[in-house]
């Protein structure tokens, strides 16, 4: 067995599990197909116009829909930044 | 290219930018605009640390088979693209090296006697018979001297073509080994997340038929003086050295490796801030991580 690489911080540990909370929870407000647009290409690895293709939905829709759940989740993890940042 | 690209259209594809779902040229395109546009550079960093928090907040998820189709189709496409863009490159500098020198690269003086027939040459060498002494010896020298250099210079250019195209060859080479290996029949595909600031995105490639490892990752922050970024491959039981790399000046990494892993022990694949050189085992927390489990 090898060492551990960092050793675990519980302070760390919660703030990272309260971060991931609020995010989550940010990420669940989106509305389904923004939230959807978003997941496929972040954790997907797709393009807009390759996540159009596989959804059906026209390239501007993906886009728009794409730029409006950055935005909200831009504006609803500012708290999150500001936190990090003090 | 990018003098095409609005303000207002590269604006509005900072959020996909951010998240890396531009098609590459896309990218490119809204890349260079931002790279001479303040306005643009601030909106990108804000929207890449919000990057960042998705992807701490989501665990990596396990990848369907048509997601790493597609993605392994997308770094085809790119690499592919490169290939192209170097046997081009390739096939120019060998029609040059093939082609005897042109007039105007070797002996410039020679287009000044160009037309010059055997009677001017009679006549100058009867010329300089007549004015031989000090003056006339030098001017030859000179000419003789100059003519010497320019030939000179003409091989080292010629020298220097050859090296490109023996460097052109390897670069070839190298793109075909790349596309095997992101393309083969055993490739797995795994996603790198991050939290670090400037919010770099990566993901592994293991060819499991060549146990062949390929870490393509971009936006990677140049580490500090002294420090390199390793590779880990992470089994439940070590933390295997995969290498060292540095990301380019622009953040994109491209960092191969060949190492032998029976396909259910992979746990997880890590990348670590180390001293140069590297460590036998990570002695920093990863800043970018995919698990496979």
């Amino acid at each position: 067995m090898v060492e551990q690489a960092a050793p675990s911080d519980p302070g760390l540990d919660a703030e990272a599990s309260e971060r991931r909370r609020i995010v989550t929870a940010a990420l669940a407000e989106l509305p389904a197909e923004q939230r959807e647009a978003l997941e496929l290409g972040y954790y997907g690895g797709l393009s807009q116009s390759e996540i159009a293709e596989r959804t059906g939905q026209p390239l501007g829709t993906v886009k728009t829909r794409m730029r409006l759940a950055m935005q909200k989740l831009r504006s609803q993890l500012q708290i999150l930044r500001s936190e990090g940042g003090a | 290219m990018s003098q095409g690209m609005t303000h207002e259209a590269a604006s509005e594809a900072l959020e996909a930018l951010a998240v890396d779902a531009l098609d590459a040229s896309e990218r490119a395109d809204v890349m260079a605009h931002v790279a001479g546009c303040a306005e643009c550079q601030r909106q990108l960093a804000a929207l890449e640390s919000t990057a960042s928090e998705l992807a701490l907040a989501v665990p990596p998820l396990p990848m369907a088979p048509v997601q790493r189709d597609r993605i392994k189709a997308r770094l085809l496409a790119r690499a592919g693209a490169d290939r192209a863009m170097a046997e081009r490159a390739f096939a120019d500098v060998r029609a040059e090296t093939s082609s005897p020198p042109r007039r105007s690269d070797v002996v410039p003086l020679r287009q000044s006697r160009r037309g010059m027939d055997a009677s001017t040459w009679m006549a100058m060498a009867a010329g300089l018979v007549a004015i031989v002494g000090m003056g006339g010896f030098m001017w030859m020298s000179r000419e003789r001297d100059a003519m010497r250099a320019s030939l000179q210079v003409a091989q080292a250019e010629r020298g220097a073509r050859v090296a490109a195209m023996d460097s052109l060859r390897a670069t070839l080479e190298e793109k075909d080994r790349m596309i095997a290996n992101l393309t083969g029949a055993q490739v797995a595909v795994m996603t790198l997340a991050s939290q670090s600031p400037t919010s770099p995105t990566g993901r592994m490639f293991w060819d499991q038929a060549h146990d062949a490892w390929t870490l393509v990752a971009h936006r990677v922050p140049m580490p500090k003086s002294g420090r390199t970024y390793q590779l880990w491959l992470v089994t439940p039981t070590a933390r295997i050295n995969a290498g060292t790399f540095m990301p380019k000046p622009d953040g994109e990494v491209m960092m191969r490796a060949t190492m032998a892993m029976p396909t259910d022990s992979l746990t997880a694949v890590a990348v670590t801030d180390e001293p140069m050189g590297g460590s036998l085992q990570p002695t920093t927390a990863p800043m970018m991580v995919a698990t496979t489990r």
